[in-house]
């Protein structure tokens, strides 16, 4: 089951980009199913650590396509990096130590947060850098 | 048929960003035709997906605009966008996954929506260019 159905409303038109979205959403649905199918707690610990390193991996490349573009919009868009991040660190020390399961305001949130970035930010972060010709 | 008719006391006074809003408004009439006339999902689905992404588009270019003019009002037009581009993307998810149908409701909700942003928040920027001079808009015309 999928708690984020992609779309191609999702796409920006980077393709590197566009690929690491799909990738993120396809773990965000790895945890889900994890959750739904309440798998041992160090599944979903390492389910969670996989989404969280892929994010964290995703989002030096996008800072760098944005600082290679001159993109005006880098700091604000790396504080909600950072933002998402910082949340991300605090779930898993939770789920590590035993404090938390997976809930269904945790896959919420995650996903919420996913689908409201890359419509808000990485799309007009898209505009811009395709509008000079990057598009990689 | 129309839910939204253009009138001139919609125009801003920037050519790029006017045109922009006449684009919207003709989307959202296209969606509004889509919905009444009983449309294919899969049309009405392309007509969705087009307003999201031209929403998205000029947002970014009135976003960018503003950050290289140091606009001061460009805190509280970014959270209006952001908060408006939630909302469309919600509704062309809920539709596409079948949760839920573009009702009479939801249109209403755009129309208001995009009336009394352009007619409040896009008008002062308007003001704004008017008083110091500013060039048109910001190019993010693609290649």
């Amino acid at each position: 089951m999928s708690i984020f159905v992609w779309s191609d409303s999702f796409l920006i038109g980077i393709q590197e980009v566009d690929e690491h979205h799909k990738h993120l959403v396809d773990l965000l649905n790895l945890s889900y199913d994890c959750f739904i199918q309440n798998n041992s707690d160090q599944k979903q610990e390492l389910l969670v650590q996989d989404l969280v390193r892929y994010a964290n991996y995703h989002f030096e490349a996008e800072e760098l396509l944005m600082e290679e573009g001159n993109y005006p919009f880098l700091e604000e868009h790396r504080q909600e990096h950072g933002r998402f991040a910082g949340r991300a660190v605090e779930l898993q020390s939770l789920l590590h130590d035993g404090c938390q399961a997976l809930d269904l305001e945790i896959m919420q949130f995650l996903k919420d947060w996913l689908a409201d970035h890359i419509l808000n930010s990485d799309k007009k972060m898209g505009f811009y850098l395709l509008s000079r010709g990057m598009d990689r | 048929m129309s839910v939204l008719e253009w009138n001139d006391s919609f125009l801003i006074g920037i050519k790029q960003f006017d045109e922009h809003h006449k684009h919207l408004v003709s989307l959202l009439n296209m969606t509004f035709d889509g919905v009444t006339t009983n449309a294919p999902k899969d049309e009405l689905e392309a007509v969705l997906n087009e307003l999201l992404d031209y929403t998205t588009y000029h947002f970014a270019a009135e976003e960018l605009w503003m950050k290289e003019h140091n606009y001061p009002g460009l805190a509280i037009q970014v959270k209006e966008h952001g908060e408006f581009v939630r909302r469309i993307g919600e509704i062309v998810r809920d539709f596409h996954s079948g949760k839920s149908d573009v009702d009479l409701i939801v249109l209403n909700f755009l129309t208001d929506w995009l009336t009394e942003h352009i007619l409040e928040k896009d008008s002062e920027y308007g003001t704004y260019v008017a008083a110091k001079g500013l060039p048109d808009g910001v190019d993010l015309s693609l290649a």
